[in-house]
């Protein structure tokens, strides 16, 4: 589903983002990405989104090259995938539906499918109560709730989680991993980068460990060594 | 398509009142723009029947000698006429001229000593205009010319061009430069209100910036993403545009009765009479600025 082919990333200064990373990720997989600060995780979840180029290398998505895709049909390749945040990223002016009905407005989707698709997804989170309530008046675990809500609402083939679970709390935690299990289980491969060992342990999924831009680690069934 | 227009125009409006506080300080820069776009523009048409009253003020006269006869008179009258420059030429006979100068004067003694050369010493003159101040230069040429003419040279007394020139120049001078003052106080003032709208809008698109990268992230095109902005900045400039127009016209209502003692003309009727052009040029250059500079504004925010 996702093969990256050598991708390198070098910044303008002569730091090392990436150094020739390949790997390849199938459908359906639950990939755990770990890594100290600065090893290149959040460069990798960059690329993979097209907010990054890499400096060299391709990043295959099913067969597109998407480092080939131009800035303005980003969003085409974009509405595939459901990101979720450390700091959750919702529009502060939109309430909870909004937040989440807005992922569906930006591709498209019939009015009628929002009314019907939102509150379904949000109850699925657990959020069903807050429809109208704005990010500010939610705490930290509902709005990762809200973040998730909007990222799976697509029903996309790709989940990318970029330390979801940093900002929240170990209960909190527990209940957005279970999220992600449950959204894994339903065919939805599942990227997620963190630095909590006992949730990679939790997990028992394939754990990708880099360090200093390189992929140090590559284990099918592993746990979280650094 | 219309669904997309529908989102993208109800966005627009919600962020609109949802940043109530954004949103008032670029109405005010934009309204403060506007106000300055329309107070040079009513200033420049205030002073306007000003300079045209005093431009009828000026002419150049012409004297006959007393016994010039009246067909050649008349006959330089039709050669006048003719001349491009020439607006009018007003014909005061004789005899006109002499009943003029008794209801001037009510001085006996002037009357009496009047009487008693028995005749009328005066000659007749032309009042002649121009069509502009600045074109009573070539008809002085003309005059000139017809004051050394074989034909005319016997009956002209006297031009008083050379007399009134240096008002005339005056007069000129100062309408030229008038125009030009307020043509060029309004360009700058036209470019600093676009450089302070435009960074005004730039700051609210600024602080707006991390949202416009989620929206791109989750999805949106940069048409989708950028729309409710831009609605956004045409809703200032037409709160803008509608409050300038107001401002402007309860201004005018105290002001303009004191206006038009010093000028002529009542600013107030002036607007209301022309309140669709004015209104619609106030609200349309608050859009266009509003949107025009929520446009550049997002630009380096959407290439993600």
């Amino acid at each position: 589903m996702i093969f990256l082919d050598g991708v390198s990333k070098e910044y303008k200064k002569g730091d090392v983002g990436l150094s020739d990373i390949s790997l390849s990720i199938e459908r359906g997989e639950f990939v755990s990405l770990v890594g100290q600060s600065g090893a290149g995780k959040t460069t990798l979840i960059k690329i993979l989104l097209g907010e990054k180029r890499p400096s060299t290398g391709a990043v295959f998505f099913d067969s597109v090259d998407i480092t080939q895709v131009p800035s303005r049909k980003l969003n085409q390749y974009r509405r595939k995938i459901g990101v979720v945040f450390q700091d959750f990223r919702l529009l502060p002016d939109k309430t909870v539906f909004e937040n989440v009905a807005f992922a569906m407005e930006a591709s498209g989707k019939k009015d009628s499918k929002i009314k019907k698709d939102v509150p379904y997804v949000l109850k699925l989170v657990g959020l069903d109560e807050k429809l109208d309530r704005f990010p500010r008046e939610l705490s930290g675990g509902q709005k990762q709730r809200v973040a998730i809500a909007r990222a799976i609402v697509n029903q996309p083939d790709l989940i990318i989680a970029d330390e979801p679970t940093g900002n929240l709390d170990p209960v909190n935690a527990d209940e957005i991993i279970e999220i992600f299990k449950k959204i894994n289980k339903m065919g939805t491969t599942v990227i997620l980068t963190t630095h909590n060992k006992t949730i990679v342990d939790r997990l028992e999924g394939r754990v990708i460990t880099m360090e200093g831009g390189k992929v140090t680690r590559d284990t099918v069934k592993g746990g979280f060594m650094l | 398509m219309f669904t997309t227009l529908g989102r993208i125009l109800s966005g627009g409006v919600k962020g609109f009142y949802r940043n109530f506080t954004i949103s008032i300080s670029a109405i005010l820069i934009l309204l403060i723009s506007l106000l300055s776009f329309a107070s040079i523009y009513l200033a420049l048409e205030l002073i306007k029947p000003s300079v045209a009253q005093l431009e009828q003020k000026v002419d150049v006269n012409l004297y006959f000698e007393t016994d010039a006869p009246e067909e050649k008179i008349l006959e330089l009258k039709t050669e006048l006429e003719a001349v491009n420059q020439v607006s009018s030429v007003e014909y005061v006979s004789k005899e006109a001229a002499l009943e003029d100068f008794k209801k001037r004067q009510n001085s006996d003694v002037i009357l009496a000593a009047l009487e008693s050369i028995g005749e009328n010493p005066l000659g007749a003159a032309f009042n002649i205009k121009a069509n502009e101040i600045s074109e009573y230069e070539a008809i002085a040429v003309f005059l000139e010319g017809a004051q050394i003419s074989e034909e005319y040279s016997q009956i002209i007394e006297d031009v008083n061009y050379n007399q009134n020139k240096s008002a005339i120049d005056k007069l000129n001078t100062i309408i030229v430069s008038v125009e030009r003052f307020g043509l060029a106080v309004s360009v700058i003032l036209a470019v600093v209100a676009v450089i302070i709208t435009y960074n005004t809008i730039r700051v609210t698109i600024y602080t707006a910036r991390h949202e416009i990268k989620v929206m791109r992230l989750v999805g949106a095109s940069k048409f989708f993403a950028r729309g409710p902005f831009v609605v956004e900045g045409l809703a200032y400039g037409l709160v803008a545009g509608l409050l300038a127009l107001g401002i402007l016209l309860l201004g005018l209502y105290y002001a303009a009765p004191a206006l038009q003692e010093i000028f002529i003309l009542n600013l107030y009727e002036f607007v209301l009479d022309d309140i669709f052009r004015i209104g619609g040029v106030l609200i349309f250059s608050g859009m266009l600025l509003g949107g025009i500079s929520s446009l550049m504004a997002i630009r380096k925010y959407l290439n993600i």
